[in-house]
């Protein structure tokens, strides 16, 4: 399998890259949008200040003009002798009309025009501040004498002189300021068009710019989302190359596991068969002493008869002898008879006659118990369940492990009564075995000074309650290990040496109880003992959980 | 005479009375059932204990451990083994352990031990009278260094035959023994044979699978032809029946499976070679024991008829009186 990490890397800086990139294109997108904006708002500020303006110079150019109507008619009348007073007040609120235009076109101010306050401000280009300030200085330099006349109209006193004077610096100035005022207007006209200009330049290319930007930004992504494509193709690969690997991976551990559970059947096979071979060796041994001895005790009874009968033979030729009166050969018959008889004697083979048939009944005794018993060893494989007295069942592993167990402890029974159980009795004979054997292997063997082996003890109980069938075997040889006591039950886990252990026994007991809806309980201390508890329902259709349970042996 | 005694240890009581009601005719039967309380028999010297039977599997010793201490302590009685299951590593621990006689099984012939006792005690007889014999020389050759007996073995006749081996381990085991002793190689039986018609030949070094002959066979032929030379088997097919009548019937000496260690396998061959001359000076001793227990035994017979004598008269008497009546 290739290595993840590092792509993983890559492709996290490549899309951290590509947000970063989309950022700066929107930022730069929206940085242009509002450029225009604010450039846009600021224009038309500009040109409503160039409207106030031109507003304030056409009422400028009015109120001129007017002021000059005013002051001609004015004279008119005071020649004429026409009332005055109407066309001075128009003179004068004219012409502070255009002062105030004036002065306001010239430096700003707030002015009421048409009802409507308009902030005038000054011009900003040098051009029309020239023009305006030129207006300026001719209304400056006519400002006194206008006061005067204007005052002393107030007053009502009006000095014709003064009017005179006036109306000649009006006139005079007349068409250099309604040229100004002309000139103004023309050119803050101008200078709108420019500005109009500038506005449709600066949007034309703000949004030539937006265009340029939103395309770089197309292409841009574009990229990345080919590069994207990309990256999630080759990961698409990569996951379908690691599902490929996944499955065939999948597929070889299947494999492992089939051949794993063949070779599990395959040694649980060959544990039986060690068990079996184990069983055949005691067997083979059990049987052949007896066999042994029952033969030889044959032997010996058919020469003791042997001699019996030449016994009786000479005796009787004894009897004859005497009862024919025949002495000559009396004495060396009874010589005869006396040595067979004092061969028997001395011997004692009359009683031990007895004993080597009492023997040798005994030795066939245990033979058909052990022909008996192998019955339930027989069946291995047995198909259906019977029931049967498990006491009777532990008796038949005693009976098989004995040759083992006798050289190593001494089994003390407790049996319960009625202790039947529903069960395949062969493999619970198995069970019992590996218990037995396992109980029997963990005695240290030890020698006591006076030659005997010190024995250990094996105890074996059986009660029945509630419907379960409580089996406990017990000893007080090695004890386990509080580390290895989980591992007992796995198959191969062993401590003994080749040959002694396969390591297996326990797990078949495991797979034996299991099958039996059983429970095992494991109580072990390093040093005093072990006891396995086995309970068994004594019917097995009811099934109850199997489990192990694993403590100290506290009692 | 004294009839032989023997010692029979079995744990099962049962084999005992039978083994001992089945010998007690021509033996002095010691018995026991515990392979402690039988090491303090063989430690007691106020018997001359002949031969001994063990049982293998017994509580507390196996019986090839306690006949190894017998051989400890009474190098010369002859070991027998009698076991109930034959697994190979109890045969090849008393063949090389125990250095046994005979592997008895059990069930066994009545007969055939008793065969095997007659043979031991016999066997151990010679051993004895050699050993006196020995004895006797080297006290009339006080003068001369306790060294081997140089008439008896000359240095370079010393051969070791090997049968069976490829070149290459003949070419290890020809080094560990070149310095000490002539080493011959063959392949074939018929090599073999000529080889021993030859030469001095002492000891067999002898893989089993020989071609078509059964090896075994071949080699029980020699022993037989051949009786003082010592057989040691070197192989790695190990098989319980081969071994058993490796050990019955050839007397093998050892049974070895390769690897062995180089210095092991040097002092087992001059070990063998030191049987070899054992058995070549025994040719020479008779059997004049069991003619002395004959007249013996015909001497006790006289001796018992005088006092019968008397009584005879007694039981006479009585019956003519009866007549009488
Ligand atoms: N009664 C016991 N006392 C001490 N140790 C035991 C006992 N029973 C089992 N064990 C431990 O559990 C291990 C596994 O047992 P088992 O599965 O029967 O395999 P084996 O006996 O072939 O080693 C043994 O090697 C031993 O260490
Ligand atoms: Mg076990």
């Amino acid at each position: 399998m290739s290595n993840p990490e590092p792509s993983d890397v890559n492709n996290e800086s490549l899309t951290q890259k590509g947000y970063g990139e989309l950022i700066v294109y929107a930022l730069l997108f929206i940085l242009f949008i509002t450029s225009i904006f604010v450039f846009n708002i600021n224009l038309s500020d500009k040109s409503r200040e160039h409207t106030v303006r031109i507003l304030c110079a056409q009422h400028q150019q009015r109120a001129w003009q007017k002021a000059l109507k005013s002051l001609e008619q004015a004279r008119i009348g005071l020649y004429t002798g026409q009332p005055t007073d109407s066309a001075f007040i128009a003179f004068s609120t004219s012409m502070k009309k255009f002062g105030q235009c004036t002065i306001a076109l010239h430096k700003g101010k707030l002015l009421m025009i048409e009802q409507q306050e308009l902030n005038v401000l000054p011009p900003d280009d040098e051009v029309t501040q020239q023009i305006i300030a030129s207006i300026y200085n001719i209304w400056l330099s006519g400002k006194d004498d206008m006061n005067r006349l204007i005052d002393s109209i107030g007053k009502g006193a009006i000095n014709p002189e003064l009017v005179e004077q006036m109306l000649e610096f009006a006139v005079r100035n007349d068409d250099q300021i309604l040229d100004y005022c002309q000139e103004f207007m023309v050119k803050l006209s101008q200078l709108s068009d420019e500005r109009v200009g500038q506005l449709q330049t600066s949007q034309i290319s703000a949004l030539v710019l937006s265009f340029l930007v939103f395309i770089a930004m197309g292409v841009r992504s574009t990229i990345s989302l080919r590069a994207r494509d990309k990256v999630i193709d080759e990961r698409n690969q990569e996951l379908k190359k690691q599902r490929d690997t996944i499955a065939k991976e999948k597929e070889t551990i299947e494999e492992l596991l089939g051949d794993l559970q063949n070779t599990q059947t395959q040694l649980i096979q060959s544990e039986k068969m060690a068990t079996l071979g184990q069983m055949v060796a005691g067997l083979v041994h059990e049987v052949n002493t007896p066999l042994g001895f029952i033969k030889s005790n044959v032997d010996i009874l058919k020469r003791n008869v042997g001699l019996f009968e030449q016994t009786l033979q000479e005796n009787r030729l004894l009897v004859e002898k005497l009862a024919d009166g025949d002495l000559d050969d009396l004495e060396a018959q009874l010589h005869k008879v006396q040595e067979l008889y004092d061969q028997l004697n001395s011997y004692n083979l009359i009683d031990k006659t007895n004993q080597r048939l009492n023997d040798s009944i005994m030795g066939l005794d245990r033979l058909s118990d052990l022909v008996l018993n192998l019955k339930n060893f027989s069946r291995l494989d047995e198909a259906s369940a019977q029931n049967v007295n498990i006491n009777e069942c532990i008796d038949t592993s005693l009976l098989i492990a004995n040759h083992l167990v006798k050289n190593r402890a001494n089994i003390i029974k407790d049996y319960g009564q009625s202790i039947d159980a529903e069960c395949f009795p062969a493999q619970l004979n198995q069970v019992f075995l590996n218990l037995i054997t396992n109980a029997a292997q963990a005695m240290p063997v030890n020698q006591t000074t006076d030659g005997k082996p010190e024995l250990g003890t094996i105890a074996i109980k059986t009660r029945q309650k509630d419907g379960l069938i409580h089996i406990s075997i017990e000893d007080n040889g090695t004890g386990i290990d509080p580390q290895k006591m989980k591992k007992i039950f796995e198959p191969f886990f062993t401590t003994k040496p080749v040959g002694e252990g396969t390591g297996l026994g326990l797990a078949i007991v495991y797979k034996i109880i299991e099958k039996h809806a059983g429970k095992i309980k494991v109580k072990s201390t390093v040093g005093k003992g072990t006891r396995f508890e086995i309970s068994l329902p004594m019917k097995l259709a009811g099934k109850e959980k199997f489990d192990i349970e694993y403590s100290d042996l506290v009692n | 005479m004294e009839k032989p005694h023997i010692l029979i240890v079995d744990d099962e009581p049962l084999v005992l009375a039978s083994v001992s009601d089945l010998l007690e005719f021509e033996y002095t039967v010691h018995q026991s059932d515990n392979p402690h309380e039988a090491l303090s028999i063989i430690k007691d010297d106020r018997y001359e204990l002949k031969v001994i039977m063990s049982d293998q599997r017994m509580p507390g010793m196996y019986g090839h451990e306690l006949l190894r201490e017998a051989k400890k302590i009474r190098p010369n009685t002859i070991r027998l083994l009698l076991t109930g299951y034959s697994d190979l590593e109890s045969i090849m621990y008393s063949v090389n352990v125990g250095e046994i006689f005979r592997y008895i099984n059990k069930p066994w012939k009545s007969e055939t031990l008793l065969n095997v006792f007659r043979l031991a005690v016999k066997l151990y007889d010679q051993m004895m009278a050699l050993d006196t014999s020995k004895h006797a020389k080297k006290s009339l050759q006080k003068e001369l260094p306790e060294q081997e007996q140089p008439e008896e073995v000359k240095a370079e006749t010393k051969t070791v035959l090997m049968i069976g081996y490829s070149d290459k381990v003949f070419d290890h085991y020809h080094s560990v023994l070149k310095s000490k002793y002539n080493v011959v190689n063959v392949h074939t039986t018929q090599e073999a044979l000529d080889d021993l018609k030859k030469m001095d030949v002492s000891v067999i070094v002898s893989e089993i699978n020989l071609g078509i002959t059964s090896t075994l066979d071949f080699l029980i032929k020699i022993k037989q032809g051949f009786p003082n030379v010592v057989t040691i088997m070197l192989t790695k097919s190990i098989d319980a029946n081969f071994a058993i009548r490796a050990i019955n019937d050839l007397n093998v000496f050892r049974y070895l499976t390769p690897p062995i260690d180089d210095d092991e396998f040097r002092s087992l061959v001059d070990e063998a070679f030191r049987r070899s001359d054992e058995f070549k000076s025994k040719t020479r001793l008779d059997l004049f024991r069991s003619h002395k227990s004959e007249v013996e035994s015909s001497n006790s017979l006289h001796n018992k008829s005088s006092d019968l004598r008397s009584n005879l008269k007694a039981a006479q008497d009585i019956l003519s009186k009866k007549k009488g009546y």
